[in-house]
């Protein structure tokens, strides 16, 4: 595990969508801040920006977009463009682009959102570099304790922004048919990266099993649930990757809470439980 | 103005364990310092509470009387005032959920009862003590407002998605009065 006083940099992944990434992000990165007291950058790497509209809330988020701020479209392009005050393109000063103080993870918590218009951005502008966020995080936030980016299911541009930034990738899955068929691919693309990077050191840390209906039924969820578990844990040791033993239950608290609802949060709050497991596992919480 | 004694401490505290554990160690210790005044305050008022109860017909004072009676500089008092006005509007904390993580966030005891009107104490206590520019960035950013609306999200991104890629008046102006006002027009059409 790295020493505790660097920040650890992590991607929340998987090439299948609907598994529960942005919610787990979301979920680890206000654990970290306001449980374990840690410093952390949340990193939105999609489009659809979920992440930051969870992060910020409506009106925040409502505020960046009206007031056209800077975002991670603009880091990747490296200048503000000219606006309605400004006739020219401008230095990017990172303090514009990161936003402090949100009522998910108080001060400890920082952003740097994301803009649905990123991919049209991205895939215009030529010459991308997939290591701009690698390079920005050396050269700005050796000060955080932690690092969680949330990256767009499929394989593209952005995961390997992702890979080249991170240390460690966290692979969410559904205890369901279809779980396992992002595995296969995102070994694959690692490896690929491994190869074509081999300094750089980067491991899945592991798989967390989201929406387990466990809590719902007397019989470890029923067969089906059963079939997919053993699947999960068959393709998950044939890439050697471990397996968290908690798991994220199924709640319709989640849902509120990414709302910004925290009343009657039912079995929500029982992420814990795997945060816990998660950060006892990077080494930045203690063991117990 | 900052104490050179106390710089000069703190420049030694970083020499030894680094800029990054005393920053930590700094604000674990704040975070325990509000919860203990937070506790002490919580302590005196039940003391208080069992020395003496509140009469059947004394009315609970809502938040903006219970800022109106703190004694502040002008500024603070001001927003203070604000942020009041929201609480009793339910523009700000507007269900005991939202207290709870108010609460949480700033690492202070949730109010045992339910109750948003009993939690005034609490929380004002405590958002009095905090620094005015924060004050301003709970008022400014609508933080703990209530849940989120997809509506005005999606609005938001509407209208970005309309006025993003239209050029300036002065712009349009230029284009119609050049050669390409031709080229443009073709490709609007298309």
């Amino acid at each position: 595990m790295a020493s505790k006083r660097d920040p650890i940099c992590i991607s929340v992944i998987n090439m299948k969508g609907g598994v529960g990434k942005t919610t787990i992000a979301a979920l680890l990165v206000r654990y970290a801040s306001l449980n374990l007291n840690r410093t952390v950058l949340a990193i939105d790497l999609d489009p659809q920006a979920n992440l930051s509209q969870v992060l910020m809330g409506e009106h925040r988020y409502r505020k960046f977009i009206n007031d056209m701020s800077p975002s991670i479209v603009e880091i990747f392009n490296g200048y503000n463009p000219p606006t309605g005050t400004k006739g020219s393109s401008s230095p990017l000063d990172i303090g514009d682009v990161v936003v402090s103080r949100t009522s998910w993870g108080g001060e400890n918590l920082q952003i740097i959102p994301s803009r649905f218009d990123f991919s049209d951005n991205l895939i215009s502008s030529i010459g991308t570099s997939p290591r701009v966020l690698a390079n920005l995080i050396a050269s700005n936030f050796q000060d955080k304790d932690l690092i969680i980016i949330d990256c767009a299911p499929t394989e593209s541009i952005f995961t390997r922004v992702a890979y080249h930034a991170s240390r460690y990738i966290l692979v969410p899955v559904k205890p369901e048919y279809f779980a396992t068929i992002g595995f296969p691919l995102l070994n694959d693309s690692l490896t690929a990266f491994r190869g074509a990077n081999r300094g750089h050191l980067i491991d899945v840390i592991g798989v967390v099993i989201n929406n387990s209906s466990y809590h719902y039924s007397g019989n470890q969820g029923g067969p089906e649930r059963q079939k997919a578990m053993r699947e999960i844990n068959t393709e998950a040791r044939k890439n050697g990757w471990h397996v968290f033993k908690k798991q994220i239950p199924l709640s319709r608290g989640f849902p509120k809470m990414m709302r910004g609802d925290f009343s009657h949060l039912g079995d929500a709050p029982q992420y814990r439980n795997f945060a816990s497991e998660f950060f006892k596992r990077l080494g930045l919480e203690e063991e117990s | 103005m900052p104490d050179p004694k106390l710089q000069a401490e703190l420049r030694s505290m970083i020499n030894q364990y680094g800029f990054k554990q005393v920053d930590r160690s700094l604000r674990q210790l704040r975070l325990s310092i509000s919860k203990l005044e937070a506790s002490k305050r919580q302590k005196a008022s039940s003391d208080a509470g069992m020395r003496k109860k509140p009469s059947k017909n004394q009315t609970k004072v809502n938040a903006q009387e219970y800022v109106a009676k703190m004694e502040l500089p002008a500024e603070k008092k001001s927003v203070m005032t604000e942020l009041a006005r929201r609480f009793q509007e339910k523009a700000f904390l507007p269900a005991f959920g939202d207290i709870r993580n108010f609460c949480q966030v700033y690492g202070i005891d949730e109010p045992a009862s339910k109750s948003r009107a009993n939690a005034i104490p609490r929380v004002f206590k405590f958002i009095v003590a905090m620094e005015t520019n924060e004050l301003q960035s709970i008022l400014n950013n609508g933080m703990f407002s209530g849940p989120s609306r997809l509506g005005p999200i999606a609005d938001a991104i509407r209208h970005y998605g309309r006025s993003a890629p239209q050029a300036p008046a002065n712009a349009r102006d230029f284009f119609r009065s050049s050669s390409e006002v031709g080229s443009l027009a073709s490709e609007k059409r298309t």
